[in-house]
């Protein structure tokens, strides 16, 4: 019983028993420990290196296909997706689409037209004034040569425009090339080009 | 007494409603700019400060504000500069990528039609790299069919910058003057080189000086990136007209507390 009675008298002294003394030793230490290194960790000491790094962010970046009076028509599909019209794609076929241009040589034809990619920095501030346009071929496509602004699509994403100017329209030049042996019937074009812009 | 106070009060309550219907009515009304419905992502760019071995989190917004749901995957690519022209390469190609550390809070994004969704994106810089910009791209899975027609589906990446080291130069070359025509401005332009391994993003400015030095007019240059290894040329157009004499121009760019000073003389006639 005495065991458990943290402080007595012995001799007419105020004594504070072991049993008291050392678990309220211990616990006190592990909190010191733990404390001073939640501390460290949590306040940044300057002892070690912050985790995180200062960011600075600026602008916000927007994208719209447009149409451009001497281009082919955009059908609708939201500005993000659109569609470029082209009409039938065969070799020896005439264009009935407006501004769409059909040259047909002696192999093959060539199909040109224009689009606008409208670029904007639609937020506060900015550290840039252009940005780099990219495109590629949603699908691999064999029988049909499909050029932007004279670079050849592929799937692997290609730069078409290294410095696109934001807060203007962009005229894009797009090229399909069709040789003779594409029949009228296999001439539908199902692809897509996928654009993608980064800022600079 | 309370009676002249209630009617003071109510003096006070109308003068300030005709001030304030006055002022709406000179203040001019906000210019409606025709904006097409497009997709944006924002921040556009994150310049990130600190060492090898730190981490940044950032959010991305996507806003859509088109009529049409969208979907877009997340997808990061170490951005270097190769035989002096920019090159995305997918995460993880280069070594030490910065790119292939990126971690998305989620993979796949759909963003309904005039609405936004936000993506974290988390990246942690080697201990040794010599990777300094990575582009965090939504990139637009919605392919349209068609038939002859051709799809275009637009996707958009956040550029974000990291400052390592004080390692920065910038190494400009000959200043070139076209002098102004009658249908153009006097032009100052010159290329700069980033012979460093730090992105910096210089401003500059031309002074232009009269043969007893004294400043007759000033253009700014536009700002612009230039990544490790990146050449870029910065021009400006000097809209003043000057005397027939000798001038100096004294071009001035500064970065990252640095000042870069180049200059060089011509004659108008």
């Amino acid at each position: 019983m005495e065991w458990f009675t943290a402080i007595g008298t012995i001799g007419g002294r105020c004594v504070i028993r072991l049993c008291f003394v050392l678990p309220v030793l211990v616990l006190g230490s592990s909190l010191t420990i733990d404390g001073w290194t939640q501390k460290k960790g949590t306040t940044g000491h300057t002892s070690r290196p912050a985790l995180k790094m200062q960011t600075q962010a600026t602008g916000s970046v927007s994208v719209a296909f447009v149409n451009l009076p001497d281009g082919a028509l955009l059908a609708p599909g939201g500005a993000g997706q659109r569609a470029l019209d082209l009409g039938q794609v065969a070799y020896g076929a005439v264009s009935r689409t407006p501004n769409v241009q059909i040259r047909t040589l002696k192999d093959r034809m060539i199909v040109t037209t224009r689009f606008g990619l409208e670029l904007r920095n639609t937020g506060a501030g900015g550290t840039f004034a252009t940005a780099t346009v990219l495109a590629s071929l949603a699908f691999p496509d064999s029988a049909r040569t499909v050029r932007i602004e004279g670079v050849k699509m592929g799937l692997a994403p290609q730069i078409v425009q290294p410095r696109a100017r934001l807060g203007a329209t962009s005229a894009c030049r797009f090229e399909i090339e069709v040789p003779v042996s594409l029949t009228e019937k296999d001439a539908q074009m199902r692809n897509s080009i996928l654009f993608q812009v980064v800022p600079n | 007494m309370r009676e002249m106070l209630k009617q003071a009060i109510l003096k006070i309550l109308a003068a300030g409603w005709m001030l304030t219907s006055a002022a709406a009515q000179l203040a001019p009304a906000p210019a409606q700019e025709v904006v097409p419905p497009s997709i944006s992502l924002s921040p556009a760019v994150i310049m990130a400060r600190g060492s090898f071995g730190q981490a940044l989190t950032q959010t991305l917004t996507m806003s859509n504000q088109t009529g049409a749901e969208m979907t877009f995957v997340m997808e990061a690519f170490d951005e270097i500069v190769k035989d002096g022209k920019r090159v995305f390469v997918p995460a993880g190609e280069l070594p030490h990528s910065v790119a292939a550390t990126a971690v998305f809070s989620q993979k796949k994004v759909f963003v309904k039609a005039h609405s936004s969704a936000s993506v974290d994106v988390h990246l942690t810089i080697p201990q040794e790299t010599s990777v300094r910009a990575v582009s965090a791209m939504f990139r637009g899975t919605d392919v349209l069919p068609s038939r002859n027609a051709v799809g275009m589906t637009a996707s958009l990446a956040t550029l974000i910058t990291f400052n390592l080291t004080p390692n920065v130069a910038l190494q400009p070359e000959t200043i070139r003057v076209a002098l102004p025509t009658e249908t153009s401005n006097m032009n100052i332009a010159l290329w700069i080189g980033n012979t460093a391994t730090e992105p910096v993003v210089p401003e500059g400015l031309a002074a232009v000086l009269d043969s007893a030095g004294k400043l007759v007019g000033k253009a700014a240059f536009p700002s612009q990136r230039l990544l490790p290894g990146e050449r870029l040329e910065f021009a400006a157009d000097f809209p003043d007209t000057l005397k027939p004499g000798d001038y100096k121009v004294l071009c001035s760019f500064q970065y990252e507390g640095k000042t870069l000073t180049t200059d060089t003389i011509f004659t108008i006639k």
